[in-house]
């Protein structure tokens, strides 16, 4: 945990640029207009004693000089076809049937499956530009079209709930320092799908409704090589510290023909908050192909849609039309 | 307009060029960004080369021979990458052009004026910046304002240009 920190203040005495090309948030900055985007990328963490792996695509595209939009898509194998049996759990006292949330088991295998896509705009709305610093503000939103069987609360767009987003980022940037803060929300959408019935009968139909969430990231960035600028084809190497940070309410489950309520008893439907830290490596080839890597760990709380370490893996490139 | 001024300013268009513009782009702060600068700007179709310094946060524009050159483009290509102009120069081509403040001259159909220079015979390569929206940083913008008064003909774009004090 020091080592990044550490590193951080080490850069403060050089005289390099900043870098907002963050590997994990969106800086305020946009696409360039007319140019087309290509970014892949991949997730992964060790859940017990398999690897719960995500990949997705993004394109993005620079519609004006302050409005970009990127389209996403992505597979994983973090889902199962249907919400696991143990979600919802039942016990008897004299004739009443008292039910409640239960346990999931961990390390479960599951297939790979296309999660999604979602749709991002992004507006800037605040420049003010100098030389080799600026300040700018953007707000962004986001629908996510994703109908997975996401059996935990917190809510993640594009891979593991249906929902809204948006916010404000502000990236400030002078000489030596890169910074951005990303504040937003995401209004998930529940679930509706079945339970498999323990005792053999029919699929009993479910609804989860995840918990609302604040989402809070800062991200820091440097420009550790080239010393100077002399030509495109230097490779530009790129140190980051990003913290993760999100707060959520406690989910709601509904379930049987009547739809009743289910009273949440298990820490993975609960309200939480937690914040993550994302030190990053990046590099970019020729000024235009970009490769990202970063890992990351919990620093408050934790987060139950992964295991840690998180592995994060991005390639990016932009095409300009002629 | 006597018949004179007439002639001298039409042999003056004839052989007016703008031969390179220098660019000061703001907000630059990457390698990638200052590709996508250049990106913007090659796809001008006067354009023929360009040269960024990274270092300096600056390009150099070269132009097609003969091609008209259409200075606000460059200026908007720069914003559409998604950065500003911190200041924009061009070096042109003169004659004996006996130049003062609120002088016009046209060139290519465009009207240029110079504002804030002192009298001066101009013969040569001569460095002019370009004055207005745009063209530099807000600040320095308020600070021209006051002299930026068109007396220009009404046909074509004004700009209005300086000579600095060397």
């Amino acid at each position: 945990m020091r080592l990044p920190i550490t590193i951080l203040f080490v850069l403060l005495s050089s005289t390099m640029h900043g870098q907002e090309l963050f590997p994990l948030n969106e800086p305020a900055s946009n696409v360039p207009k007319g140019a087309l985007g290509v970014r892949a990328f991949g997730e992964s963490y060790k859940e017990v004693s398999l690897y719960r792996n995500l990949f997705g695509i993004k394109l993005m595209y620079g519609v004006t000089p302050k409005l970009s939009i990127y389209l996403s898509a992505s597979v994983s194998n973090h889902h199962n076809s249907e919400l696991p049996e143990g979600l919802a759990t039942h016990t008897h006292s004299g004739n009443q049937t008292i039910y409640s949330t239960g346990n999931i088991t961990r390390g479960v295998r599951y297939p790979y499956q296309f999660n999604g896509d979602d749709a991002y705009i992004k507006y800037r709305f605040v420049t003010v530009d100098g030389q080799n610093r600026h300040f700018r503000m953007a707000a962004y939103g986001e629908f996510s079209n994703v109908n997975v069987a996401h059996d935990e609360n917190e809510p993640t767009l594009l891979d593991d709930t249906k929902g809204y987003g948006g916010g404000i980022i502000s990236t400030y940037l002078v000489k030596h320092f890169a910074a951005s803060l990303t504040t937003g929300f995401i209004i998930p959408m529940a679930y509706k799908g079945y339970l498999p019935d323990p005792y053999g009968g029919a699929d009993v139909p479910t609804k989860l409704v995840y918990g609302q969430a604040f989402v809070y990231n800062l991200s820091l960035g440097y420009l550790l090589l080239p010393h100077h600028y002399k030509n495109y084809n230097q490779t530009n190497w790129n140190i980051y510290v990003e913290l993760m940070g999100k707060s959520y309410g406690e989910a709601k489950m509904y379930q049987g023909a009547d739809m009743a309520s289910v009273p949440i008893q298990t820490p993975l439907l609960k309200a939480g908050n937690y914040v993550e830290i994302y030190p990053g490596v990046q590099c970019i080839l020729k000024s235009n192909l970009r490769l990202d890597m970063s890992v990351g760990f919990p620093m408050v709380g934790t987060s139950y849609v992964h295991f840690y370490p998180v592995y994060m893996f991005g390639i990016q490139r932009y095409f300009y039309a002629q | 307009m006597s018949m004179t001024v007439f002639i001298f300013l039409y042999s003056f268009a004839a052989k007016a060029q703008i031969t390179e513009v220098q660019i000061g782009v703001d907000g630059l702060t990457c390698s990638q960004c200052s590709r996508s600068v250049e990106m913007r700007i090659r796809k001008l179709s006067f354009v023929k080369d360009v040269k960024m310094n990274l270092e300096h946060t600056e390009g150099k524009v070269y132009f097609k021979s003969g091609a008209k050159v259409e200075v606000d483009k460059i200026a908007q290509a720069v914003v559409d990458a998604g950065f500003s102009v911190r200041d924009l120069k061009a070096a042109m081509l003169f004659k004996n052009v006996a130049v003062s403040s609120n002088y016009c001259f046209a060139h290519d159909n465009n009207n240029y004026q110079f504002i804030q220079t002192p009298g001066q015979t101009l013969n040569g390569a001569v460095t002019v910046t370009f004055v207005g929206k745009g063209f530099m940083e807000k600040k320095e913008l308020k600070k021209w304002q006051p002299y930026m008064k068109s007396t220009c003909a009404a046909n074509g774009k004004n700009y209005f240009v300086t000579i600095e004090k060397s």
